[in-house]
């Protein structure tokens, strides 16, 4: 299929009309002209003839030589006058002869025809006094110049009309094919994701329609498009609001022991400098002030434990604009596997699990989001704990009690990347679904229980965020693991 | 002689504190204290130390690995004598009632009201 | 009797001038007015006579020869009348004019044109 363009269409339909209407003024029309102009001529010829050859009867029967006079006059003035003669038919013999030539003398050929530079017509007449033709011969001239004359206006009637045609071509290319093409350019770019195209659509006709019709759809598209983003904003922000408030109540656990300490200690130091003031007893003394300074110690020590665990809660829920910072990754993972533990323990106080930690020791620190990453880490946890309980409670009911869940974290240093392993015991992933499940939305969770973004965020934060990777592996009724790569 | 109670949790900070909020009722050998800071070390020292020994075993529930609840039911199986209590942060009914179908002698909240516990102590030890 | 309008032809002419006018040889007058000629028709007595005595033809010798003339546009052609008074009418009101009526005739207008110093032939 050979391509045409638009304005290559518009511009063959104009020429070849062009074209054709040129033919037909160039040759159709002035052959026509022509036939008719020689046609009309032969007949005046005829009868101009004829109008001498009754002349000559009048004159001869009635002596009235008015009409052959005012005849011959017509006759002798008119420019294309090869020759008129008069002959007359011997009656006896039946010879023909020549009466009268005019011009003077002219051997008339016998048996002259029409040629292409003159007509010959004869008209006959016939009186008891003369019988024969008047031949008449004109020439062809006048019928030759109006050809050309023909010719040459036909020629300049064409011009006339290539020039229009030109004209009217652009004329078209531009209100149709420059209109076209920037819709088909506008389209394209909005295919490529730019939703604020428009067009000019200020013609009345169906292009501008159509202009004002795809400015009307792009506009739609941007608003649906805003609302679908706010939609999925909003949803994304009830997944982190969601894995926020699962972590609020693992942290209220984490703080609560710390500051048990801190008031448990606080009050039996005050119990035991009360002692110190009434004991007597230097040994005891000593003993008093031993513990005095190990309990401050230790208050301070729980003071500070809360207030990181505070501090850790405060980064996790802040923003996602976040600045990569130096991040120690096995402190990272132990931390938020101990808040993934109890916050897990909070909501599911029948499930225990028990928690492999495997940390190389070494690893050097890692540029990362530290909020995003424990995201990422809090969320696989999270998944393998479900995981775990689900085959747990399936195995209870089919009265299995053997079963033991179990999570392994384990991180390495490995080609210039740190490989964090999150591995559940859980009853794995079927082959089916395993290319779904990073997928936005996709979830196996009953409807309520899961938003389903939990992995598909987790995965944008690994390869958009810190340039590294997210891959699964799994086994039917053994294991999921989960691995992170993070460059270094 | 002296109570001997085994204190189960894995904070390591739990024993300076019983140590000093009972150095009174140690030093007068009212009580001693053993401590196992995970369920499995729970069992392990109990299948060496001499079962009478301890009377009383005070166990966290929420503990990684073995849970307070697992060793309860263990200890309940193999040693019925000995009296058990779970502390737990977390005192709603669903834990208490859990604790005591499993077969818990008492419940205690935390932070652990020591005067409590004492009274406690001393009630599940005159009943035995 | 040869008559002829008052501009024209002059009082008096010689056979051979006349025969030589009827034949078409002479176009203008002396005094620059154009010949025009005015016979009597062929079946006429004086038509005929006149083509007889005067041109030496037969009426349809001259219609011929006249023919000739006219067709070759050698001649202004003449005009052929049945009756004397349609003749004198003509010449009289054609400057120019000659023509030939029978002998006699009373002539109204126009004046008789001697031929050889006679009135009629």
């Amino acid at each position: 299929m050979i391509k045409l363009s638009l304005k290559s269409k518009i511009w063959f339909t104009v020429l070849s009309v062009v074209v054709m209407f040129a033919f037909f003024v160039l040759f159709y029309f002035p052959e026509q002209q022509q036939r008719t102009l020689l046609h009309n001529y032969n007949t005046e010829v005829q009868n101009l003839a004829n109008t001498v050859a009754l002349g000559v009867k009048i004159a001869l029967t009635e002596q009235n030589l008015e009409g052959v006079e005012t005849a011959m006059d017509f006759v002798r003035k008119n420019e294309e006058l090869k020759f008129v003669g008069l002959m007359q038919v011997d009656s006896t013999s039946g010879l023909k002869s020549i009466f009268k030539t005019v011009p003077d003398d002219y051997s008339i050929p016998a048996d002259l025809l029409s040629n292409d530079t003159m007509i010959v017509k004869t008209a006959s007449f016939s009186t008891p006094l003369m019988t024969g033709d008047i031949v008449l011969a004109m020439g062809t001239d006048a019928i030759t110049t109006s050809k050309k004359e023909i010719r040459y206006t036909s020629l300049f009637v064409c011009f006339i009309v290539l020039c229009v045609g030109v004209f009217i071509g652009f004329l078209l290319a531009r209100n149709i094919s420059v209109p076209v093409l920037a819709l088909r350019d506008a389209a394209i770019r909005v295919g490529e994701g730019d939703r604020t195209q428009q067009v000019k659509s200020g013609s009345q006709d169906e292009i501008g329609e159509l202009g004002r019709a795809f400015n009307k759809m792009v506009k739609a598209l941007a608003v649906a498009e805003a609302e679908r983003k706010s939609a999925q904003d909003q949803l994304i922000l009830s997944e982190k609001m969601a894995s926020l408030g699962q972590m609020t109540a693992g942290i209220a656990h984490e703080i609560k022991n710390p500051l048990n300490f801190v008031n448990n200690f606080s009050s039996l130091s005050v119990d035991l400098l009360q002692e110190l003031e009434e004991s007597t007893d230097e040994e005891d003394k000593k003993d008093i002030l031993e513990s005095l300074k190990s309990n401050l110690g230790k208050i301070a020590h729980h003071g500070k434990r809360a207030d990181s665990i505070v501090a850790t809660m405060l980064q996790h829920s802040r923003g996602t604009a976040g600045t990569k910072v130096p991040t120690d990754i096995n402190h990272l993972c132990s931390e938020y596997t101990d808040l993934a533990f109890h916050g897990m323990r909070a909501t599911s106080r029948d499930f225990n699990c028990a928690i492999v930690k495997n940390f190389e020791d070494g690893i050097p620190l890692v540029q990362a989001i530290p909020q995003e990453l424990s995201r990422v880490i809090l969320n696989l946890l999270n998944n393998g704990f479900y995981a775990a309980a689900e085959r747990e409670r399936k195995n209870k009911e089919s009265g299995n009690t053997e079963y033991k869940p179990e999570i392994r974290i384990t991180t390495a240093r490995k080609d210039g990347n740190v490989i964090i392993k999150i591995r559940d015991n859980g009853s794995g992933i079927p082959k089916a679904i395993k290319d779904k499940i990073f997928e936005p939305f996709f979830t196996t969770k009953p409807t309520g229980q899961g938003t389903g973004l939990g992995l598909s965020l987790s995965y944008d934060i690994m390869t958009k965020e810190h340039q590294g990777m997210m891959s699964v592996d799994s086994e039917e009724n053994n294991f999921t693991e989960f691995t992170l790569t993070l460059p270094l | 002689m002296a109570t001997k109670l085994l204190v189960v949790d894995d904070e390591l900070d739990v024993k300076d504190l019983f140590l000093q909020r009972f150095r009174k009722e140690i030093k007068a050998g009212k009580f001693s204290f053993v401590f196992a800071h995970s369920g499995e070390e729970a069992l392990e020292l109990l299948s060496h130390v001499q079962p009478m020994d301890i009377v009383l075993i005070l166990s966290d529930i929420n503990m990684p690995g073995m849970t307070g609840f697992d060793l309860l039911q263990q200890v309940k199986e193999k040693l019925p004598a000995l009296k058990v209590f779970m502390v737990s942060a977390y005192g709603d009914a669903a834990n208490m009632n859990r604790a005591k179908e499993t077969g818990a002698d008492g419940f205690i909240e935390k932070p652990v009201n020591f005067q409590l516990l004492e009274e406690k102590i001393s009630e599940a030890l005159e009943n035995a | 009797m040869v008559i002829a309008n008052d501009k024209g032809a002059p009082a008096a002419m010689t056979m051979k001038e006349l025969k030589s006018v009827m034949l078409g040889e002479k176009q203008r007058w002396a005094d620059g007015t154009k010949v025009s000629i005015a016979f009597m028709k062929a079946n006429t007595a004086v038509g005929s006579s006149t083509a007889k005595k005067i041109m030496g033809m037969t009426g349809d010798q001259l219609n011929k020869f006249w023919l000739a003339l006219v067709f070759q546009g050698k001649a202004k052609a003449p005009v052929f009348y049945g009756s004397s008074t349609d003749v004198e009418n003509y010449v009289a009101q054609n400057p120019g004019a000659i023509g030939v009526v029978e002998a006699g005739y009373a002539l109204k207008s126009g004046h008789v044109v001697t031929i050889d110093s006679k009135k009629n032939f």
